[in-house]
């Protein structure tokens, strides 16, 4: 099972939204991370055939996604970013709609919404408005509708956005537990999802793939730039205007910095507690 | 500001139109219609007839006043209308002051057919106060927490903002009353052709509507005073409203309680006799004030406590004081009232859990539906087409006219011979004639005879009357030796053996299939077709169709729904098209050639009449089939696969 992208070239007029991009996704978490308008969005809708390419092409299994139509359509599962429903329909209503869609018999269509709407604490709201629901509520049931005919390709943007630190921490762990026979794209900004459960970590900037790897590495390839510098509060200003500065907090001398730069500042320690976030800022900046 | 949330709730401003465009709409086909009665009964125009009436009034003006003043005078001389501190007598010194000023308005006939109508119109009261009531509800924010937890703590957010949303709905009170009054005033000076210059500046009275209005003004002052009068009426209608919205602080309950109210009222409307001692709740009643006009063109006194008290001066007073009970308990919740309150009261708890059911069982039935289910669902509902359809039934039923028009003796010969001879013209129908031509032949010379016998005036005239009684058997004979005449020559030279038939009813099925129903029904298809994949594109839901397995199913059962809407609402109303006519003129003799029909007579294709008007209908179903999937598919191409052409071609081959 693998999804291959070769050459992907994307424009939006002038902009190059995704330059000549190629990777393999192989079974897998995989976090997709950049900085708005980095491609992210444009490479998802590319893989879901929302937009067209320009160039470039996509191989589900060795054949072009556009040539496999309903066959690829049927493995895939998408949740898209911007929150698409039918205010009027429940919840039971709308997963049923989108299972009739995605080709499930009415006999699975049922059990499967049932248990999706189990897995995902929206039982008690089946027959309620979608309308009526809150953000993360809808946010949940976008992700159950995903999952309707359990694909083998599951993109997911933004999957956690607006949902509670338990809700969350609940999708991330299923998210990594059904990855295991699937190839899995999540595209997101918040970092410690990926950093738990993603096993490859691609980072885009302005439409070029700019590093894949995994978490690990990636924090280990950035473990020699990041430093931790102890200054009075009136320098403050001054190592903002030259440093990248990760994280500030109070100390016993005045501030204790973590600064991401290739050289190490005047009285600065390597930092240990080096994480995804320090990651992105070395390569995005 | 807040008379502008109105102005930019686009929802609300499509309503507002929709409503002004029916009003205009139904007053042109009311105008229309009481032409089209007048012309099938008397043979008259409508122009003609409100001419005589108005004449008449003019002729008889003063004499009228003379005489309620007269009678008054008369009345003082009678002791049960001339006891002291008693209604009648003051009743009667009320009315001759009134009427007093009136003895010396000097009327002149003028062409004002658009005062007349204007005020026989009822329709316009009952639109502005639906509008009335969405503007107050809408204004209420019922439902609407949110909002009012962040202005609540806001510095003007109490009394000030109650304050201002009064002065909003007495802004647009103002605004709806003018808009719909003065649209039908503009609209009737456009259709009847009529000058306002010509009769705004004559003294209202001149109108037999307003004969009895009480007071010396020029019809422009008239129509002013009337659009202040229907403001005030609807401003305290729309503050109730408000008010009642902010008490219960629930949409569904407002609108329940506003409608039971309604209803309640209408009960007493119709119930309450007017000279009933519980008169003033007739009066002073929302039925009453938004769909009569009498309150302003007869006058009545009412006996409060025995004085005798101008009905309209009663009602204001009356209204004032229901504005007054309305603002006051508006503003004291605006001002009082926690928009978080944790108490939540008994019908608010039996409301949640009526709406819990309902939204139950709703769930179950959309569960159990089909793909195609659902999108029915979608577009009657969601998108409500169903109301675009009950729209449409609503014009149809108002153009449908089931009530039996008086025929003439004319009318009543040709139906009965209809009836009897229906089939080709042979020797019986043609005897029968013949025996017509002879007895008003034999009449003809029987009144030449004795018109020269006649000895004098008296004795001519009497004969003149005689006559004259038989010009309708006269009018009837011409009328079917012409169509005889005309079926003779369609016959030679088609060579259709073709049929009297009735040409009342088949002419007036092929002029009720008209452009304005066509229209009405072309725009409840689009509006159907818009709903349908404009939910789509609204909704954000195009991504996830593009990237499920059945996108191009889906849009196939999309276009299948609207086709079957399509067809039941165009089967529907041609259905009932037939039946009203039917049911008015009777539709006999559908198997004769489609030639027999006068107006069709160039038609060269051998065919009944009945297979014509089915040619007719399944062509008209079709041209709206045609339009529907030219619709459908274009709102598909340009809404919900926009920018993806490399897509859409490799998809063909699904």
């Amino acid at each position: 099972m693998e999804l291959k992208v070769e050459n992907l070239t994307k424009s939006f007029g002038d902009v190059k939204a995704l330059n000549h991009v190629s990777f393999t996704f192989t079974p897998g978490v995989y976090g997709i991370l950049g900085p708005n308008g980095a491609g992210k969005s444009t490479l998802i809708n590319l893989i879901t055939g929302n937009i067209a390419r320009q160039e470039g092409q996509i191989l589900w299994n060795g054949r072009e996604i556009l040539k496999g139509g309903r066959e690829y359509r049927k493995v895939l599962g998408y949740m898209p970013q911007q929150q698409g429903y039918y205010e009027d329909f429940t919840a039971c209503a709308f997963l049923m709609y989108m299972a009739h869609l995605k080709g499930l018999d009415r006999r699975t269509a049922k059990s499967r919404s049932q248990e999706l709407l189990q897995i995902f604490n929206l039982e008690s709201a089946r027959n309620k408005r979608i309308g009526g629901f809150s953000g993360g509520m809808k946010q949940r049931l976008l992700l159950a509708q995903a999952l309707l005919n359990d694909p083998a390709l599951l993109i997911l943007d933004e999957p956690t956005a607006g949902v509670d630190p338990q809700e969350r921490i609940h999708i991330r762990n299923y998210i990594s537990q059904i990855a295991t026979n699937r190839i899995v794209l999540l595209a997101t900004h918040i970092v410690s999802d990926i950093e738990a459960i993603a096993k490859e970590i691609v980072l885009l900037k302005a439409g070029n793939v700019i590093e894949i790897d995994t978490p690990g590495r990636l924090i280990e390839k950035v473990r020699g730039y990041v430093w931790n510098v102890e200054i009075a509060e009136a320098e403050l200003p001054d190592m903002q205007a030259r440093y990248l500065i990760s994280n500030l907090r109070k100390s016993e001398k005045g501030l204790s910095l973590k600064v991401i730069n290739e050289d190490a500042p005047a009285n600065a320690q390597p930092e240990k507690a080096v994480n995804l976030d320090d990651v992105y800022l070395y390569y995005i900046t | 500001m807040e008379w502008k949330k109105i102005l930019v709730n686009r929802r609300l401003s499509a309503f507002l139109l929709l409503l002004l465009f029916m009003e205009l709409f139904v007053f042109w086909q009311d105008c229309e219609k009481n032409d089209r009665k007048r012309i099938e009964q008397y043979g008259q125009t409508y122009e003609a007839y409100l001419r005589e009436q108005e004449l008449q009034h003019i002729d008889t003006y003063r004499a009228k006043i003379q005489a309620i003043m007269e009678q008054a005078n008369a009345m003082d001389g009678i002791s049960i209308f001339s006891k002291e501190n008693s209604f009648s007598k003051r009743n009667v010194a009320l009315t001759r002051e009134a009427f007093a000023s009136l003895q010396e308005i000097e009327l002149t006939y003028v062409k004002g057919r658009t005062v007349t109508e204007f005020f026989a119109f009822r329709l316009g009261g009952l639109c502005a106060c639906l509008c009335g009531l969405a503007i107050a509800l809408e204004l209420s924010e019922t439902g609407k927490k949110r909002v009012r937890s962040i202005t609540f703590p806001a510095e003007y957010g109490r009394l000030r903002l109650a304050l201002e949303k009064l002065g909003a709905l007495l802004i647009w009170a103002f605004a709806v009353t003018f808009l719909f009054q003065a649209g039908i005033l503009l609209e009737g000076t456009l259709l009847f052709h009529e000058n306002p210059l010509t009769f705004l500046f004559c003294p209202a009275q001149t109108f037999a509507g307003l004969a009895n209005f009480p007071i010396k003004l020029a019809v422009w002052q008239a129509l002013v005073l009337y659009l202040l009068y229907r403001t005030v009426i609807l401003y305290v209608i729309m503050v109730l409203v408000w008010s009642a919205a902010l008490v219960f602080d629930h949409t569904v309950l407002a609108v329940g309680i506003s409608g039971g109210f309604i209803a309640a009222e209408y009960f007493l409307y119709v119930k309450i006799d007017g000279s009933n001692v519980w008169k003033l709740l007739k009066y002073c009643n929302i039925w009453y004030q938004t769909a009569e006009n009498d309150y302003f063109t007869r006058y009545q006194n009412l006996n409060i406590l025995e004085y005798a008290v101008n009905r309209n001066a009663a009602i204001l007073a009356a209204l004032a004081a229901v504005y007054l009970l309305g603002a006051g308990a508006g503003i004291l919740i605006c001002c009082r009232r926690y928009p978080c309150s944790s108490k939540v009261s008994r019908l608010h708890q039996a409301m949640e859990a009526v709406r819990v059911k309902l939204e139950s069982l709703r769930g179950c039935f959309l569960e159990k539906r089909s793909l195609t289910g659902l999108e029915g669902y979608k577009v009657l509902i969601s998108q409500k087409g169903l109301i675009a359809i009950l729209l449409l039934a609503v014009l149809i039923c108002y153009r449908a006219d089931f009530t039996q028009i008086k025929r003439s003796t004319q009318q009543e010969l040709y139906y009965a011979f209809m009836e009897h001879y229906l089939g080709e013209p042979g020797e019986d129908s043609q005897r029968e004639i013949d025996r017509l031509t002879e007895k008003l032949a034999r009449i003809d010379d029987e009144y030449g005879k004795r018109y020269a016998e006649a000895a004098d005036g008296e004795a001519r005239f009497l004969l003149g009357m005689w006559y004259d009684s038989f010009s309708q058997e006269r009018l009837f004979l011409k009328q079917i030796q012409e169509q005889t005449e005309s079926l003779k020559s369609i016959s030679q030279e088609s060579g259709i053996a073709v049929w009297y038939v009735n040409l009342y009813s088949y002419e007036h099925l092929l002029k009720s299939d008209d452009a304005m129903l066509n229209l009405g029904l072309l725009l409840v298809i689009l509006w159907n077709c818009i709903g349908m994949y404009i939910a789509e594109s609204g909704s954000g839901m195009v991504c996830m169709i593009r990237s499920s397995h059945r996108e191009n199913d889906l849009y196939r059962i999309k276009l299948r729904v609207m086709m079957f809407i399509t067809l039941v609402v165009c089967f529907t109303v041609l259905l009932f098209e037939n039946i009203s006519v039917a049911a008015v003129y009777g539709l006999k003799g559908l198997a004769a050639p489609v030639q027999s029909i006068l107006t069709l007579s160039h038609i060269r294709i051998h065919c009944t009449i009945w297979q014509y008007f089915l040619a007719r209908y399944l062509l008209k179903y079709l041209i709206f089939t045609t339009v529907c999937i030219g619709v459908c598919k274009l709102l598909e191409t340009f809404i919900c696969k926009k920018g993806l052409k490399n897509g859409i071609k490799s998809r063909k081959s699904d």
